[in-house]
């Protein structure tokens, strides 16, 4: 069983992000438990843990996906429990940016398309929201990839597609499960310093799921659900445990 | 255009090979039964249509359905022939009033096109006219059809052999060249697709009446049977001309009284129903002839048709339910397939119905380009329903 306890620093503003007694047990016997954490707004959070130690449960809790079998879960002010799964849904579409681990980019969609998926699916992009992918897409250098689907994009271009379309509703919160997972050290370093700049620039907090213990030192906060620890711990860049 | 169907149309038109496989499947699903509809109206109403023109056929004993088709559409069904003497008789017959008789010989064909030799009366009957050239007025002179003149891609002045009936008997009377002299105007009926000629070229492809050298110069003795004074006999051998010229015409001759003369059926006109039914009673009485309303056995026909179509409609039913099932077999797998980009979408926050939409949506493009494309080729096999009735 993986266990989160909290070091609490009370944040000076509301948390994005704030779960409680959270036990959530799966069919196959896992159980992730964490017990109190806070991610503090523009906070950049890295998760981290070998393999099936639950990170990206713990993220598709923090982002509404899945339900937790006990305890509380707070997003952007709002009790997710009191949310009904439409109401989890908006809130997840309008306020928050998601980097999966596969990059989930869609085949039959242009690299534009792609970047504008949440506006799409939520109706409609408009031309503000175009601009806005233009924008994102020149800032992350695939400015001229846009017509491209994903089977002509490199990886690293595939990677940017996914960062910016975390990023084109202008999010409160980015939760990235792994963005960087199959590219080499210096390659994932540049993606990820990208992602905090673009994010940075919206005032958008970053949750970042990872295994690269060479990237945290891009972060502010680090949570390790390492079973040698003992217990997971929230700390200040370079001291977890 | 809203982000939805955006998303939708994006999915088809990158699997646009599947996507045009499942609408043209579903097209003919569709499209089959509505066109079929179509056709089988085209050519019930046809066939109605066609009848009326014509009260009562009087012919040989046999079948109904093989005398009406064969005298009004040119069918090759009716072997039995009647005598030309008949014709003469029924207008003759002046007790209920002026009857108009039209003797006709259908049973030869030439490039498999039906010959119809009919009595000079037909054209104005069925109030056909000549496009270019005239109507035919001399020995194997012809005029065509419209539709036949087009498939045999022949014109005035060009030559035309008559069909072989059968290349086994050294008797049968041969070939005969027919002289094309007009094309008909269309007249949209089966006249279009029939070999008009008048009833004295039937005789001679019948090798009732032929041509030959003066029996007097004939000097071979195999083809000299006999002779009794200026009589001469002459045996099956003596050469007989296929082609009427200048030089040979005097010499066309029948070997039968003229009211013998064979014809495959008589078009009758009354002036009255009484007219009709007495002269359909006293030609049904006689042995081995009959008198038909070709209105009565198209009815027939039909309700044996739409009993048919009953049929086909439930096949066409069955046909539609298995490709709609097909369909929604490929449209699960299809589901099944993009269960990770559904996913994705459900992760980021699309609506259980946004997620709905988009999977569903390939059904829906399927539909629409199902749709029209069965329009299309309904509106194609309603264009070619004439055609296509004609070659029933």
């Amino acid at each position: 069983m993986a266990e989160a306890a909290a070091t609490i620093e009370p944040p000076a503003i509301a948390p994005v992000v704030s779960m409680r007694r959270i036990e959530h047990r799966f069919s196959s016997g896992f159980e992730l438990s964490v017990r109190e954490w806070d991610v503090a707004s523009g906070a950049h959070t890295a998760c981290i843990g070998p393999s099936g130690c639950g990170k990206t449960t713990l993220l598709r809790l923090m982002a509404g996906i899945i339900e937790p079998t006990t305890g509380s879960v707070e997003l952007l002010g709002e009790q997710l429990s009191r949310l009904s799964s439409g109401q989890r849904r908006s809130l997840r579409l309008g306020r928050v940016g998601m980097v999966f681990q596969q990059l989930a980019l869609l085949e039959h969609l242009s690299a534009l398309d792609n970047i504008l998926l949440p506006r799409l699916v939520a109706g409609g992009a408009s031309h503000p929201d175009r601009e806005r992918a233009q924008e994102l897409a020149e800032a992350t250098g695939i400015g001229l990839a846009l017509k491209r689907k994903p089977a002509r994009l490199s990886q690293g271009e595939r990677q940017r597609v996914a960062i910016c379309r975390s990023l084109v509703t202008s999010p409160e919160l980015v939760v990235c499960d792994e963005p960087t997972g199959n590219l080499d050290p210096a390659r994932s370093r540049s993606v990820v310093e990208l992602l905090i700049a673009e994010a940075d620039r919206i005032g958008a907090t970053v949750v970042l799921v990872t295994h690269d213990h060479g990237l945290l030192d891009l972060f502010d906060r680090v949570l390790d659900l390492g079973p040698a620890s003992g217990s997971a711990n929230v700390a200040a860049n370079g001291g977890q445990s | 255009m809203s982000g939805l169907m955006r998303l939708v149309l994006l999915h088809a038109a990158h699997h646009w090979v599947r996507t045009l496989l499942l609408a043209a499947a579903a097209s003919v699903a569709l499209a089959l039964p509505i066109a079929g509809r179509f056709v089988v109206d085209r050519f019930e109403t046809d066939l109605r249509e066609r009848a009326q023109t014509v009260p009562l056929v009087v012919g040989a004993a046999g079948s109904r359905f093989d005398l009406v088709f064969t005298s009004l559409h040119f069918r090759m069904g009716a072997k039995g022939t009647i005598e030309l003497g008949e014709a003469d008789k029924i207008v003759r017959d002046r007790s209920e009033g002026v009857i108009r008789a039209i003797p006709m010989h259908v049973r030869f064909t030439a490039r498999g096109e039906p010959i119809a030799a009919v009595g000079f009366e037909y054209f104005a009957q069925r109030e056909l006219i000549a496009s270019t050239g005239r109507l035919p007025a001399g020995l194997t002179e012809v005029s065509l059809g419209a539709r036949a003149a087009g498939r045999l891609g022949l014109g005035v002045g060009d030559e035309l052999p008559s069909d072989q009936r059968t290349t086994l008997d050294i008797t049968a009377p041969s070939s005969i060249v027919l002289r094309v002299v007009g094309v008909l105007q269309e007249s949209g009926s089966p006249d279009d697709d029939a070999v008009f000629t008048e009833l004295s070229t039937a005789w001679l492809l019948e090798g009732i009446s032929h041509g030959h050298a003066e029996a007097e110069t004939i000097t071979d003795p195999s083809s000299v049977l006999g002779r009794s004074g200026d009589a001469v006999a002459l045996s099956g051998a003596v050469p007989t001309a296929q082609r009427v010229t200048d030089a040979n015409a005097g010499s066309f001759h029948l070997h039968a009284e003229r009211s013998e003369l064979p014809i495959t059926a008589v078009l009758v006109y009354p002036p009255s129903e009484k007219a009709a039914t007495i002269l359909a009673a006293r030609y049904n009485a006689r042995p081995g002839t009959q008198a038909v309303r070709p209105e009565r056995v198209v009815d027939e026909l039909v309700s044996f048709v739409i009993r048919l179509r009953a049929v086909f409609d439930a096949i066409a039913m069955l046909l539609g339910a298995t490709t709609a099932a097909l369909i929604a077999l490929i449209a699960s797998l299809s589901v099944r397939i993009r269960e990770d980009e559904l996913r994705t979408l459900a992760d980021i926050g699309a609506s259980r119905r946004a997620v709905a939409v988009v999977a569903l949506g390939e059904l829906l493009v399927v539909g629409m380009i199902a749709a029209s494309l069965a329009a299309v080729e309904v509106a194609v096999l309603a264009m070619l329903a004439s055609t296509l009735v004609s070659m029933v």
